[in-house]
């Protein structure tokens, strides 16, 4: 008998090492690429952070100069500034409002098929494309949409040459164009409730807004917290829409950390520097992430399958 | 708890891949450094060698230039590839510092004034002295016929020269010439001054069909062009030997406080736009003057326009006529340097430069852009292109080594001044401070 348990045990050991040694195997080329194009350059940013580095001449040892700049680079607290008040604005509009256009859609009865493609089809454009169009339709002068504005008895709004309503330009852009992601994730959310809930519901009386906030809304908070985390993370690294329509501009109105990193790294070629203000924001989102996590406890539900 | 750290993972991955773009690849500083002592230096017309040349644009004028470097590669038996890289100088300069960095075959490289002290002082640009001693005769040709503050901007402190000059452009003001009729206004004359400059734009700005029609763009996003206006009252960005910014003197605040009045005081310019090129306006007639160099002629051939005249820019205080130069640079990690110097030196040649530059830059020859401009016919009074090439009367653009941020400081304080209507001195102060720092490495 304790033969016959010796050999199982050996049998179940030996299997736990060919799963591992399998498992190791299959995920080995996701790891390489990750260790190699994702983790190598993380820790270099650190390392060069302490380099003056210009892609030609060797990296000159500067200690913790690049650090102490930081603190005093008027334009990097600019751009810190200026990307969280895009982190307040595009927010709630991305994990909000894509989650209503996606309830919406998920309960409509008809063109079901035609909603979700309109909402989605921005996102598979390129952006540089339509960034390009955008800012000619918001041209104060020669725009299609202050013509209208003007035909209506208004005046030229400056949608992009003004440092509050260029804002408002840039959430509306923003919208249109990367909802479609956010309402996806969703979509797919809400698909994954199971019918029982809302045909319980049913039975019981609920109303839309009561199947919403009862059911919908807990069930489906594990969508919900992958969404603000992506989104805050994204929202840091806003780059594509202030660029494209703005150039960070007006003065430095719509400069954000990454436009900030962009242009000290790739076109002042200050890679040591440009290495070191994207290791902060690291850390910095990566501080707020790990609160986000400490915190999900309290308001994400998992386990109700 | 699966599912909890599959987000976990996920948000991971995305926070790293944040940090990581901040970076570079890996970089052994032998590799990313200047190669040292390994160029091979092949016998010039060897007929296995193949050298890279870098131009700055969008690649329509690739199809002539391989058909010309065919003629060189029948002459010579070096094949010539060509890679054309769409940016403006600042970002084209970047990529080509890239390029280096990354271990690039690049042998030749075209490079405005704006990148020249740049490659010095990196130590990427190859002189070519030795050719210029070798070949005599045909430097001096070529020397003889383009202007030495051309030359001077291609040379080192130690008088090392590093390029021909290729072509160049001054800035003038660019006229559409139906607007002017409309107006009742001639060409002004070539010493008009800001009074007169005003008196235009004052019957230049009116309305058609309901929509605005302005007298002038304003410089916006052009630091070659922002800087003419600046020398015509005495001022620049920084002084002759980079270490000082004199972006905040009273000259300059004067000159970018016009820009700002322009706009919002007179109504005379349209607040410039990112997206908006201030060419087209020109040429749609939405705008009736702009300053630049003769590169609009691209465009204007290019949508058939002809109402189009060039005057010098007004006289504030001075006439100083600004000038920006590029060249064909042999680059120093050229495994082929003695073929790459040949090439650079027959494209700087008058055969060569006759056929590839027709419209867009003037050819840095004198006696060729004599011909070339003509040639063209537009616009009325193309003479200013070229009429003092071969003299040394251009003051050339400031160009530190540090030109991508100093020029990223002037385009945000003009965008400030422009858009935002900040207050001018205080914006150029600011402006001053910083450029300060950056240039306090050339002390």
């Amino acid at each position: 008998m304790k033969t016959v348990t010796k050999t199982a045990g050996n049998y179940a050991a030996k299997k736990k090492r060919k799963d591992t040694i399998s498992a190791y195997i299959f995920l080995a080329p996701a790891l390489i690429s990750f260790g190699l194009f994702i983790g190598l350059p993380v820790i270099l940013s650190a390392v060069l952070s302490f380099f003056k580095y210009n892609l030609v001449n060797p990296p000159q040892f500067v200690g913790l100069e690049n650090i102490k700049k930081m603190f005093t680079d008027k334009g990097l607290f600019t751009a810190f500034g200026n990307t969280f008040k895009f982190l307040l604005i595009l927010c709630p509009i991305h994990c909000g409002l894509g989650m209503i256009l996606a309830f919406m859609v998920y309960r409509a009865k008809r063109f079901q098929f035609f909603f979700r493609s309109a909402i989605y089809f921005p996102s598979i454009v390129t952006t540089a494309s339509v960034a390009i169009a955008w800012g000619y339709l918001f041209s104060t002068d020669m725009g299609a949409i202050n013509y209208f504005v003007r035909l209506l008895g208004g005046t030229n709004i400056p949608w992009l040459t003004d440092r509050v309503v260029v804002y408002v330009t840039i959430a509306l852009f923003s919208f249109w164009k990367f909802i479609g992601t956010t309402f996806l994730y969703y979509f797919i959310g809400m698909q994954n409730i199971p019918d029982v809930y809302y045909e319980a519901a049913q039975i019981d009386g609920a109303g839309i807004i009561q199947t919403f906030r009862h059911i919908t809304l807990p069930l489906l908070s594990p969508t919900i917290f992958f969404v603000i985390i992506t989104n805050i993370v994204s929202v840091f690294q806003i780059f594509d829409e202030p660029y494209l329509l703005t150039n960070g501009g007006p003065g430095t109105a719509t400069r954000t950390i990454a436009l900030e990193i962009y242009q000290t790294a790739f076109q002042d070629m200050n890679i040591g520097y440009g290495g070191t203000i994207s290791f902060v924001l690291f850390l910095i989102i990566l501080v707020i992430t790990i609160i986000q996590f400490k915190g999900q406890n309290k308001w994400v539900v998992y386990d109700y399958e | 708890m699966k599912k909890k750290v599959i987000a976990l993972l996920m948000s991971t991955c995305m926070m790293l891949g944040l940090a990581a773009g901040g970076t570079v690849a890996a970089a052994d500083p032998d590799q990313a450094g200047v190669k040292k002592n390994e160029v091979t230096r092949t016998k010039a017309g060897s007929s296995d060698v193949t050298l890279t040349l870098a131009m700055c644009g969008d690649g329509t004028t690739k199809e002539s230039l391989d058909k010309l470097l065919a003629q060189y590669t029948e002459e010579t038996g070096v094949k010539v590839d060509t890679i054309f890289i769409a940016s403006n100088w600042g970002e084209y300069c970047t990529k080509i510092q890239t390029m280096v960095g990354g271990g690039d075959d690049l042998d030749c490289a075209i490079l405005a004034i704006e990148g020249v002290a740049k490659f010095l002082d990196m130590g990427i640009a190859e002189p070519i002295d030795d050719w210029i001693a070798a070949n005599k005769e045909i430097s001096d040709a070529i020397l003889s016929d383009t202007s030495p503050s051309f030359q001077d901007v291609f040379k080192d402190d130690e008088g090392n020269t590093y390029a021909f000059p290729f072509s160049f452009n001054n800035v003038v003001m660019h006229f559409n010439t139906s607007r002017l009729e409309e107006a009742g206004l001639e060409l002004p004359a070539a010493d008009w001054t800001k009074d007169q400059f005003l008196e235009y734009c004052e019957k230049l700005t009116t309305e058609k069909d309901g929509v605005k029609q302005y007298a002038v763009a304003v410089p916006y996003g052009e630091y070659f062009c922002a800087e003419a206006w600046l020398y015509n009252n005495g001022a620049s960005y920084m002084n002759e030997d980079f270490t000082e910014s004199t972006i905040n003197s009273p000259e300059a605040v004067e000159v970018f406080q016009l820009w700002q009045d322009l706009i919002y005081e007179y109504g005379y310019a349209p607040i410039p736009e990112e997206n908006v090129s201030a060419i087209a306006q020109i040429i749609n007639g939405q705008v009736a003057m702009g300053s630049w160099g003769r590169w609009p002629t691209a465009n204007y051939i290019a949508d058939d326009f002809k109402d189009v005249a060039i005057q010098y820019l007004p006289t504030f205080t001075v006439n100083q006529q600004i000038g920006g130069v590029d060249g064909i640079f042999t680059l120093k990690n050229s495994k082929h340097i003695e073929e790459a110097k040949e090439l650079a030196a027959w494209m700087s040649q008058a055969d060569f430069e006759g056929q590839y530059l027709s419209s867009g830059n003037i050819p840095a020859l004198h006696s060729l852009a004599q011909t070339k401009i003509s040639d063209l016919g537009i616009p009325e009074n193309y003479e200013i292109f070229y009429l003092d090439s071969n003299t040394d009367i251009y003051k050339p653009v400031s160009a530190p080594p540090q030109f991508t941020e100093c020029s990223n400081i002037v385009l945000t304080a003009i965008s400030d001044i422009c858009v935002n209507k900040s207050d001018v001195q205080e914006t150029l102060d600011n402006a001053a401070e910083e450029m300060n720092a950056v240039l306090a490495d050339n002390k």
